[in-house]
Formats: C-alpha cells, structure tokens, sequence
C-alpha cells in the first residue's frame, strides 16, 4: 500500500507550483509529518509534509512546474 | 440638531439663497404647469419643498465643485447654476438641451456648473461622488464633491460601500442626505431601521450631523462646516437635511399614504413664504424682493419659450455618444 | 535535463501576469492621471491575488495604487467618477462573477453616461477581471460572461490570446476614451508566450488573423486559441487550410475581418470558452449569414461550452468546457 504525494491546491488562484527541492533523498525513510518537499507558487513557498511514514519514492524533478494534481512522489 | 454656527450667512449670502430659492420654485411650478397642460410629457419628481435646503447648500461651493445628484434633482441643479434654458430643452426632449436631449429630466448633466452625473438609480450616485473626490484627493485641486440622494437611498448597499470607502480614504465628499420623510410611498420609519441617518455615520466613524434642511442659515451653515472639513483634507462628511415634499413621490402621485395632519403641518411650514418673511424681518425690501422674483420669471418665460420652441434632436444622433467615435450608419 | 536545444527556447518569453503587470507599469510611469485600484492590489496585500500588480504600489505610490474594501459598486463608481473628472482610473473586480454585484456601474453608468450626458462627459476607465474553467473553482469564481458586456451599448469587452497581446490590449484599453472591460484567463496567467517588441501596440476593433488558410475560417478570441491553433496544425497535415481570427477586441467586433476572410473561404466555425447559448458565437454567426448567406458552403458551426454552471468536479469540469475534438468536428462538418 503506497500514498501519493500530489501538488496540492492552496488557494483559489494557484493552478501549479515549481517544485523547488526534496527535503527527504529518494528511498529514504520518512516519518509521517516530516517535510519531504517543497513548492513555490508566485506567492509563497510552501514545504509539504509526509502524510504518513515509510519510504519515500521520488518521481518528479526539482526546479519544474508541475500542474495542481500532478504526481511527484509516494510514500510506501 | 446641529447648533447654530458661529458665524451665519450674511445679508449677501442669504439674498444669494433667496434668489435660487425662487428660482428653483418657479421652474417646478412651471413644470408642474406644463406637464398638467399635456405640453410636456415627462415623469416628474418635484422638489416643491426642498427648494431651500438646496439653495442653501449649493452656495456653501464653489462654481468648480462636483456635484452628483438624482432623479429627485432639479432644485440641485438650478442651485449649483446649471443654466435655465439648457435645463428646460432637455426636459423637453430638444437639441438644445444640456444632454442634447438624450439623457432626460432624469440625467441632467452639466460639467460647466460640475454637474457630473443624475442619476435615475436609487443610491448609485455616492461610489460615484467617491470617485470625483479620489480625483481631487489624487490631484490635490482642492475641489470637494458633493452627493445628494433621499432617505430611501440610505438602505441601498451602495450607501454602505460608499461612506465605508470615503471614511478609509478620507474622501473630500460631502453626503447630503435630504430626508424627506418617504422613501417613494414607504414612511420612514416603516423603512429604515436608525432613528435617523446621521447615526449610520456611526458604523463608519464618518462625522455625521442632522441639520434643518429648510432653514436657510442652518443648512448652509452645515454645508459650509463640511465643505471647509472637506477642502482641509479632513475627509467627508454626512449631513442629514431635513425637509419635506410636498407633492409626493412623482407629480400625479396622490399621496394618500401622507396623514393629512402631517401633509397640513408641513404646508403650513411652508420653507420658501417663511424664508420670505425673514428677509421682509430682515429689513430686506419688498421692492427689492419683487424685483428679483420679476427678473426670474421673465428669465423662465424666455427659457420656457426657447425650449418649447427649439428642434427635437437629428435621428443620426442615435449613432453618436456611444463611444467617442460615432458609429455607423 | 538533456533535452536537445530548441531555438525558440532563446527567444525572451513572459507569462501572461508579467505582461499585464508591464501594461500596468508602463501605463502608470506615462500618465500620472493612471490609477490602479481593487481588491489586495497594492504590495501590503500581496499585488494583487494573481500578481499582477505586484511593485506598483511600491513604484507608483499609495496614492494611485490602492487596495479597497471589499465592494465591487464603490471600487467600479470610484472608477467611473474618478474617469468623469478625466482620470484614466483602471479598476480590478477580482474575479468576473464578481462584475454581478457591480452591474448598475458598469452597465447603468460607465456604459451609458457619455450617450446619456450627450457627450459632455466620458468615462475612460478600464475594469480588468479574471475567470475561466479548468481551476476547480466552480461555479461563482469561473463563467465567461463577456455576451452580456457586449450586449451593452457603451462597452467595448476586450481580451487576449497570448502575452504580447495582452500587454498590448491593456494599453491600448488604458488609452482608450471610452470604458473597456479586459478579461484574464485565471489558467492562462503562467502561461508563455514571446515578449512583445519595445513599442508593440495593438488598436481596440481590430482582429488579428492568426493563420492564413482558404478551405475555412475560425473565429475565436482568448484561452481557446490554443487548441484552435493544434487543431488547425493537425488538419494542415490532412491538406485542409484552416484561416484562424483572433478577434482580440470581442465589441465592437472587428467585422470586416471576418466578413471578408468568410468571403473568400465561405465556410466558418466560431469558438469560445462561454456557454454557447445566446453567446458571442451566435452574433458572430448571424452576422456572417446576414451578409454571405447566399456565398455560404456550409452552415457557420459554434463550439462553446456546455450549457451549465461551471462544475467543481474535475470529471465534469473537463465536460463542461469545450473541447478540441469538437472543434475539429465543427471545423469537418463545414467542409461535408
């Protein structure tokens, strides 16, 4: 059983984010609520905590746009 | 009430008020005649009875200041010196008229005396008026702007907007709410929920004041207050004018909703015969006074003439004052 | 990244809310009569919810840029006051939806005031609103409402279909001597496109034919020019000819352009994101059969979105706004 990790909505104007850099190294154990990523918005940076713990799986590049939605990651 | 001011209009000032006092009133009554006669065919809302609340009002400016006004609002525009023949060429529909007759009684506009806007809808004046003030506050022209509307306009969501917006900007406007009394067939009390409208100034920190709008020297004295608040940057201010109409909602409207007592009281007050016999007190002449109302009369008999007898506006001019450029045929 | 190089990728590109913010700024720095108010437009509330004012508060001054109170009939009667006295007042509702509660200024005053003052007075303003579907943001905060604008006398309704455009149109909506409504695509704001060149203006009226072709014509204006554009690529390929107009200023429309380009392929589609019904398409279309009617091929095709408010799900946001295949088929059905 894997979580998605997916760029979130945060508010009514965004519609994608860059996404700046994983705080968490691709196969790294992460515990649920440490910060595993973070994206910026045109105004905001926004660091993204692990919904739950396990293994981090990365599949999305730091320094690209992703659309609201998009899958960057999940956590086994 | 507001008190007193310290200083009250001199003999010159209320002569002034006087003057457009009569004027107003002999044009509605003129109005009124024509309409009744079938020469004019207009919807018609007099201001029999508000005469001197404008008359006093209107000499608190200056000839450059903006006003925005209503439908309700030709005592106004003759107060702030829209002239007598263009205003009555519009109300009859002709070229000659200040809006070439395409705006009608109830959009009479004359940038000439800063009568920006009429407007026939309840309460849209005041963001306006805000908006002529920015460009003063903005330009530092030192200009104030004055919005006039009625009791009923004080339960419109634009009022709110409004005197919230003016209060944070500090606006150089001066609201002047002439408190008839009715809000079309509706009393006030049956309408509006403050005891009266200078306490909604409360909820936006506005100075708000409620004066006699038919006592000559009280309200121009309230007037020259705001407008002096206004031109020092000291932001806008609401007045609450008494006063009362005496023909209704719309001329034709039987009023049957007025109390008789009430409707006899206010006649029996009647603001334009009172501030008459205050002049005579004041050792003002009958002469003098016959004088002047005689050179009115004729001034409106030659603009009744003038209007009535002025063409009707080309069909092409349809196309025109859509936009800047006219538009095709 | 070692994707090979493309050329274009050279070539200086800005998003849509860079454009808007330099129309914005290069209108501000020429005439001090500009003024720039709406909601949370100045720097302390962030330049705007979309960015697009962002520095201009801090450049220009509190004075001429100001963050309101929330209330759309004080922010547009500030405008149209502020323009009567002769200002160049550009005014932000937030979202389009939000023009609703700000109708009687906008349609009883900005539109009529010139007509009805017998041009003694104008109203130079420019209101600039956002919208669009496709954000999950339903049905308050996305319809494209730009027929009721355009069914206005007074009005002229103006948007974009790439940054150097929107640059261009703003300014020109600024200078214009009559009220302009501009409308921004809210997902379009981070959208490229290339940079205009120093001095590129565009004239309000005026549609722009995107593409040159003979065998049909579509008209469109806005966020649909992207999939008008792939479509129209892709049939290139089949050896159809698609012309594409970009009306670019919505009303008046620029009718020659498109009187005379259906003309010569006497075959036309129109496009735009709003519900079809009773929509810009429907003028456009009449128009075209009042005058060609007997040069017609074809039936002229409208595609627009569904009939509906805006929907927040994403399954039935994707069905309500309108489609490329549907274009493609409108565009086939024409040359049947």
């Amino acid at each position: 059983m894997s979580t998605e990790l997916r760029i979130p909505k945060l508010g009514m104007s965004m519609t994608e984010a860059t996404l700046t850099e994983w705080l968490a190294a691709d196969g790294a154990q992460v515990s649920s609520g440490a910060l595993v990523y973070a994206i910026e918005t045109d105004k905001t940076v926004t660091e993204i905590e692990a919904p739950v713990g396990g293994v981090l799986r990365i599949s999305a590049e730091p320094g690209e746009i992703y659309p609201v939605g998009e899958l960057v990651g999940t956590i086994e | 009430m507001a008190k007193p001011a310290d200083a009250a209009p001199d003999r010159d000032t209320l002569l002034e008020i006087y003057r457009r006092t009569v004027l107003i009133n002999r044009t509605d009554e003129r109005f009124r005649a024509l309409i009744k006669s079938g020469q004019l065919a207009i919807a018609y809302y007099s201001p029999r009875g508000q005469e001197v609340l404008s008359a006093a009002l209107m000499t608190a400016l200056r000839p450059d200041d903006y006003l925005v006004t209503t439908y309700r609002g030709v005592h106004d525009q003759l107060a702030k010196g829209v002239p007598v023949r263009e205003l009555w060429a519009e109300y009859a529909g002709r070229a000659t008229g200040t809006c070439k007759g395409k705006g009608g009684p109830m959009h009479i506009t004359h940038p000439k005396t800063g009568v920006m806007v009429t407007t026939g809808i309840v309460g849209s004046g005041l963001p306006i008026a805000n908006g002529l003030a920015l460009s003063s506050q903005v330009r530092g022209d030192g200009r104030v702007t004055v919005c006039c509307f009625g009791d009923g306009a004080s339960n419109i969501g634009a009022f709110h907007e409004s005197l919230n917006m003016a209060s944070v900007w500090k606006l150089p406007v001066i609201f002047v709410c002439q408190n008839n009394g009715y809000a079309e067939s509706t009393r006030y009390a049956d309408g509006t929920s403050a005891a009266t409208i200078a306490d909604r100034g409360v909820s936006y920190a506005m100075r708000a004041v409620t004066v006699d709008g038919n006592d000559p020297a009280l309200m121009h004295a309230a007037a020259r207050e705001a407008v002096a608040l206004a031109r020092a940057g000291e932001g806008p201010t609401l007045i609450e004018a008494k006063t009362f109409r005496f023909m209704g909602h719309y001329f034709g409207d039987p009023s049957a909703y007025i109390p008789k007592a009430e409707m006899e009281a206010a006649v029996a007050a009647d603001p334009v015969p009172a501030f008459r016999a205050r002049l005579i007190e004041l050792q003002v002449s009958e002469t003098q006074l016959a004088a002047m109302e005689a050179a009115i009369e004729a001034e409106l008999e030659a603009a009744v003439a003038y209007a009535l007898e002025s063409p009707f506006p080309d069909a092409a001019e349809i196309r025109r004052d859509v936009f800047k450029a006219e538009l095709a045929a | 990244m070692n994707a090979p190089v493309n050329p274009a990728v050279l070539i200086e590109k800005i998003t849509f809310a860079q454009a808007i913010n330099m129309a914005l700024d290069e209108a501000m720095a020429a005439d001090p009569e500009v003024l720039l108010f709406g909601e949370d437009v100045a720097d302390r509330e962030g330049g705007g919810v979309f960015n697009a004012s962002k520095g201009l508060s801090t450049k220009y001054g509190a004075a001429r840029v100001r963050s309101t109170p929330i209330s759309e009939q004080a922010i547009i009667g500030a405008a149209v006051g502020a323009a009567l006295a002769g200002m160049r007042p550009v005014a932000e509702i937030m979202l389009m939806n939000f023009t609703t509660v700000a109708m009687d200024q906008i349609v009883n005053h900005a539109a009529k005031i010139r007509f009805m003052s017998g041009g003694q007075t104008a109203v130079p303003l420019t209101i600039r609103t956002a919208t669009g579907a496709g954000t999950g943001n339903g049905g308050q905060h996305s319809d494209m409402l730009e027929a009721w604008f355009a069914h206005t006398a007074g009005l002229k309704v103006v948007t974009a279909s790439n940054p150097a455009d929107a640059k261009a149109l703003l300014m020109a909506c600024i200078e214009d001597d009559d009220p302009c409504l501009f409308i921004e695509n809210i997902p379009s704001y981070r959208a490229q496109g290339p940079a205009p060149e120093p001095g590129y203006r565009a004239k309000l009226g005026e549609a722009k034919i995107a593409r040159a072709g003979d065998d049909v014509t579509v008209i469109t204006y806005g966020r649909p020019m992207n999939e008008v554009s792939a479509v129209a690529e892709k049939l290139a390929g089949e050896g159809i000819s698609v012309e594409v107009i970009d009306l670019r200023t919505i009303a008046p429309f620029d009718e020659t352009t498109v009187l005379n380009s259906v003309g010569r392929t006497k075959r036309a589609v129109v496009v735009h994101e709003a519900v079809k019904n009773f929509g810009v398409g429907a003028e456009v279309s009449s128009r075209i059969h009042e005058e060609l009617f007997g040069d017609l091929k074809s039936a002229v095709r409208r595609v627009g979105s569904r009939f509906a408010p805006v929907p927040f799900s994403p399954a039935l946001e994707k069905a309500f706004i309108y489609q490329a295949d549907e274009i493609e088929a409108a565009i086939r059905a024409t040359l049947d």
